[in-house]
């Protein structure tokens, strides 16, 4: 495995361990580029030095049980937003916890989620650095690391120019 | 002994409270903001014995909150609670006036061992 991926695989197994307190077992060997994307995708961005995203894509019901263990309540009293909240936070950890994979000078931008993404498992097209699948009980989820698409202008690769707006 | 916990999401300010508790705190009073201006409305009306502030906020984030609040000539203790914390960031809060960084994912021996010292028990 490289680098990346055993650091997404252990900073995934202690933000679950200690916010969520739930058991972990992974990575379950995927292929990069799995093909099973499921319906809730929460990201988010860096910017600066390096461009790129961290995404979890997870089940409706795994988001839900999330959440309900982050706002320690009932998971059918939940709202969608509170769902997305949950899930937002928790990718916003995982991102910030990756961010010593980068060089100085990288910023986090705020988390985001969708619903039904067309992208599959990453917002972004670009680098696949990493992807990791885990299982929770009986649902499994999964964490990509993905590098922006770099444009080529005829003189070499240039990284691609993306704001670092939210 | 209140507590104003600044965090964009609510899962994460619910975690705080209930961290505080576990880490000793049950009988303290929490008030929360989703963001800086908030916590700037907020501290109109309370006088919390620690700020426990995100980084990255929309609207106002943290450091941007500190730096106001240092302006103002408010002397709040102030630490952030935040995913991140490069050594760029640790210089950085500290030279604004914070007190600590505590690191999510945090448990309750780090919010006891990490506040201790400064609000006691």
């Amino acid at each position: 495995m490289s680098v990346e991926t055993d650091m997404v695989t252990a900073v995934v197994q202690e933000v679950w361990g200690s916010m969520l307190g739930s058991g972990l077992d992974g990575p379950r060997g995927e292929s990069p580029r799995s093909t099973e994307i499921r319906p809730l995708l929460g990201y988010v961005r860096l910017c600066g030095a390096w461009h790129g995203t961290v995404s979890l894509n997870c089940s409706r019901e795994l988001a839900r049980s999330l959440a309900a263990h982050m706002f320690d309540s009932d998971p059918d009293s939940l709202t969608k937003e509170e769902v997305h909240d949950a899930l937002g936070e928790v990718v916003n950890i995982i991102g910030g916890n990756l961010k010593h994979l980068f060089p100085p000078n990288c910023r986090l931008l705020l988390p985001a989620v969708e619903e039904d993404p067309d992208g599959g498992s990453a917002p972004i097209a670009g680098r696949l650095v990493a992807e990791v699948g885990f299982t929770c009980g009986n649902e499994t989820f999964q964490v990509t690391l993905v590098e922006a698409q770099r444009e080529t202008d005829g003189h070499g690769s240039e990284p691609r120019s993306e704001t670092c707006n939210s | 002994m209140q507590f104003l916990i600044v965090d964009d999401s609510k899962a994460m300010r619910m975690i705080v409270r209930r961290t505080l508790r576990q880490a000793g705190f049950e009988s303290c009073e929490a008030v929360e903001a989703a963001n800086g201006m908030e916590a700037l409305k907020v501290l109109e009306t309370a006088a919390p014995d620690l700020i426990l502030c995100d980084w990255n906020m929309p609207e106002m984030s943290g450091l941007e909150l500190l730096k106001e609040l240092q302006n103002g000539g408010n002397r709040y203790k102030f630490g952030f609670v935040t995913s991140e914390s490069t050594p760029e960031m640790l210089g950085a809060a500290k030279d604004a006036g914070a007190l600590f960084i505590i690191t999510k994912p945090f448990t309750p021996e780090k919010f006891q061992e990490t506040l201790q010292g400064v609000v006691g028990t």
